[in-house]
């Protein structure tokens, strides 16, 4: 009587010596270190991420916080974000400043290339994992780095598969000269390399325009005049959302028409096209089918139509202005969920932990943007979008659709060529 | 498609002179470099939209209405900036710093009231379809943004050259001091400048979203670069020397989005290098001086 009296009071000492030393370790607050542009070229993609990610964690907070498995509760997360202007250099120097000065526990970059491109080598000197949002250019990914990893969209060397693997179907539809013009920054460029690498692989295939223009190109008359003048059947145009608006504005003021026209923003910011008016230019062209306008059945986090109901509800109530939902808004949410069901693998907040843990989600994570798969070197390979062809509704660009023409077991409908 | 893309640079150029002539107005009277000047275009840009697409209001009346407003902004914004400055031992200077914090300002208060997102408004506004020219099409809104900077360059051409107001105004661009003692209101002419230089940067902002395809907060410091380029080629100082500066920088992007469309971006730091190099008074430099 007296030994077991003595054992369970061992085990209930040790129970209770234990207990308080892991709560004494777990910290107060999971610090998550961010930047965005708010001002500048970048903002309008940088905006809507980061509102999407104070959604988020507004949202953890609300349930007591995140869930971190090496300290076995919740701890609420405190989001510290500077405004880097669109500025690289200020970024560099900010993203360095989150790890010595707030020592932040996670460190995200800011959205796009050009703006991660700075906190690839700061993050990678203290050490410190770099959590990619959407930084997609393959030099940022080397097998000597173990210290960033890509969220929310696949790297741009993959990321046009389906459109580099459509171009050999071309040929079957009668198209023969094939265009491509592309805004030179990173995440536009590396799609271009692919779709041409595919042009020119193909005999039955010409190229006979290919041109870059510099990202803050805003002006597309004189380009798709010259595009025109070289009579192509198809072109391929990549570019970032204000050049996008830009092109489709000067299609519209031209009255230019392609028999096949693909645009690497078409259906990513579609609600950006709308409001701008230029979403009729849209009809009958070919786009990636981004998670915003092509919904997937999510395994974890909300359906795209609860997630933009209730993004949509926050913002108006925190009275965030000029805030589309679309792509960024997406990424900045599955952002979010990489990095809450990474906490909940993790056993601890030390760097290379918090890599092992992501990365425990590969291959197992579907979100909104598909399955989240990570290539050893930490780049995003899964999320990879079907090809679709957007169809006008009755209403045309208001209630438009999306046929998906590639790849063929997700395909529901054939390419209508060339486009009425 | 090098005729098209001299007859585009041409046309393109009549707005670059738009864009640039407020701010080497400016300078020109009050020898202070406005950088906030492409943030009264987005501001412009800003009343645009909201007057079209909003109050669906017909082109004459919105240029009329942005020119009016913004001229008498800008007079209250002289009385309280520049006077202060010019007593500095500076000013020119000065004026750099200054006016960068009214445009950081500017840019910070519109993003955070209208947000950074894209706008455009529809061509269709402006009336008129794609004109047909050398085999190929241009939009009818490049026109309109042409016709209207010719007849604003007129303007200014008359104001300076066929008005008392406008000769005073030469008066005190040629030669300060001694505008000064025979009996020229110098804060009186330099604000009516100030104001007319801000208005025409907001009606060179009605047309940005025509001519550059879309609009951000952000649109000012591009601009204040283009206008540099615009107003050096031209002569710093010398605002009908902005309508030369305007079509060569508007004919030379052409040629380069035609030949070089990668390097675009590049060229007006290279035509600010080359002119700086061999011709630093611009142009038309000796106008300047000798005005």
């Amino acid at each position: 009587m007296q030994v077991k009296s003595w054992l369970c009071a061992t085990a209930c000492l040790l129970a209770a010596a234990l207990s308080p030393a892991m709560a004494a370790d777990a910290p107060t607050e999971i610090k998550i270190g961010a930047l965005y542009a708010g001002s500048g070229q970048m903002a309008a993609a940088s905006t809507p991420l980061h509102v999407a990610l104070e959604y988020w964690a507004d949202g953890l907070n609300r349930n007591g916080g995140v869930f971190v498995k090496g300290f076995g509760k919740k701890i609420p997360i405190k989001l510290v974000s500077y405004d880097d202007q669109s500025s690289p250099a200020l970024a560099a120097n900010l993203t360095n400043q989150l790890i010595t000065v707030d020592k932040v526990d996670i460190l995200l970059a800011d959205s796009t290339s050009v703006m991660t491109a700075s906190a690839v080598p700061v993050a990678r000197d203290h050490k410190m994992l770099l959590w990619d949002i959407t930084g997609s250019s393959p030099n940022f990914f080397s097998a000597d780095n173990p210290y960033i990893v890509l969220l929310a969209l696949a790297a741009t060397d993959r990321y046009p598969k389906s459109i580099a693997e459509f171009v050999d179907q071309m040929p079957k539809l009668g198209i023969k000269n094939v265009a491509i013009l592309y805004n030179t920054a990173d995440y536009t460029a590396f799609q271009a390399i692919a779709v041409r690498k595919a042009v020119l692989a193909n005999p039955n295939l010409k190229l006979v325009f290919d041109r870059g223009v510099p990202a803050n190109t805003t002006d597309y008359t004189l380009l798709v005049n010259n595009v025109q003048a070289a009579q192509p059947d198809a072109l391929l145009e990549f570019g970032y959302p204000a050049n996008e608006i830009a092109f489709l504005r000067a299609l519209q003021d031209n009255g230019s028409k392609f028999k096949f026209l693909f645009t690497g923003y078409g259906l990513t910011e579609m609600s950006l096209m709308q409001t701008n008016g230029v979403a009729d230019q849209l009809m009958n062209t070919y786009a990636l089918a981004a998670a915003a306008s092509y919904p997937r059945k999510p395994e974890v986090g909300l359906d795209l139509e609860h997630l933009r109901e209730a993004f949509e509800k926050w913002v108006e109530d925190h009275h965030q202005t000029g805030v589309e939902f679309g792509f960024n808004a997406l990424a900045g949410y599955q952002a979010g969920l990489v990095i809450e069901n990474a906490l909940a693998e993790a056993n601890s907040l030390d760097q290379l932990e918090l890599r092992r843990a992501v990365f425990t989600l590969s291959g197992k994570l579907v979100t909104l943007d598909g399955p989240f798969i990570l290539a050893p070197d930490g780049s995003q390979s899964g999320e990879i979008l079907p090809l679709g062809q957007i169809m006008p509704g009755k209403n045309g660009a208001k209630d438009y659709s999306i046929n998906i023409v590639w790849p063929p077991e997700l395909a529901t409908a054939k390419p209508l060529y060339p486009a009425p | 498609m090098l005729a098209y893309a001299l007859a585009t640079g041409v046309i393109f150029g009549l707005y670059f002179a738009l864009v640039g002539v407020g701010m080497n107005l400016v300078f020109g009277v009050m020898r202070i470099v406005n950088l906030a000047h492409g943030d009264f275009i987005m501001l412009g840009a800003f009343a645009a939209f909201w007057l079209f697409r909003g109050m669906g209001l017909p082109a004459p009346v919105v240029v009329a209405l942005c020119f009016g407003a913004f001229f008498l902004i800008g007079l209250p914004v002289y009385y309280a900036l520049v006077p202060r400055l010019q007593r500095a031992a500076e000013p020119e200077m000065l004026s750099l710093i200054l006016f960068f914090g009214l445009s950081q300002v500017i840019e910070a208060g519109v993003a955070m009231l209208f947000g950074n997102t894209e706008r455009s408004i529809p061509s269709r506004l402006l009336g008129g379809g794609p004109v047909h020219l050398l085999g190929q099409t241009i939009p009818y809104a490049w026109f309109y943004a042409a016709g209207v900077s010719v007849v604003m360059m007129f303007g200014v051409y008359v104001y300076l050259y066929r008005t008392q107001l406008g000769r005073q105004t030469r008066a005190i661009m040629a030669q300060k001091q001694e505008a000064v003692a025979i009996g020229i209101d110098v804060h009186k002419i330099s604000a009516i400048a100030f104001g007319i230089g801000t208005g025409l940067a907001a009606t060179a902002g009605v047309f940005a979203p025509f001519m550059l395809g879309s609009f951000t907060p952000s649109i000012g410091v591009p601009l204040d670069l283009t206008s540099f380029a615009v107003v050096i080629i031209g002569s710093l100082g010398n605002p009908l020397g902005t309508v030369l500066g305007g079509m060569i920088f508007g004919v030379s992007l052409m040629l380069m989005r035609t030949y070089f469309s990668s390097f675009a971006d590049l060229l007006p730091n290279l035509v600010l290098i080359g002119v700086l190099l061999i011709r630093p008074s611009g142009l038309l430099g000796k106008r300047v001086r000798h005005a």
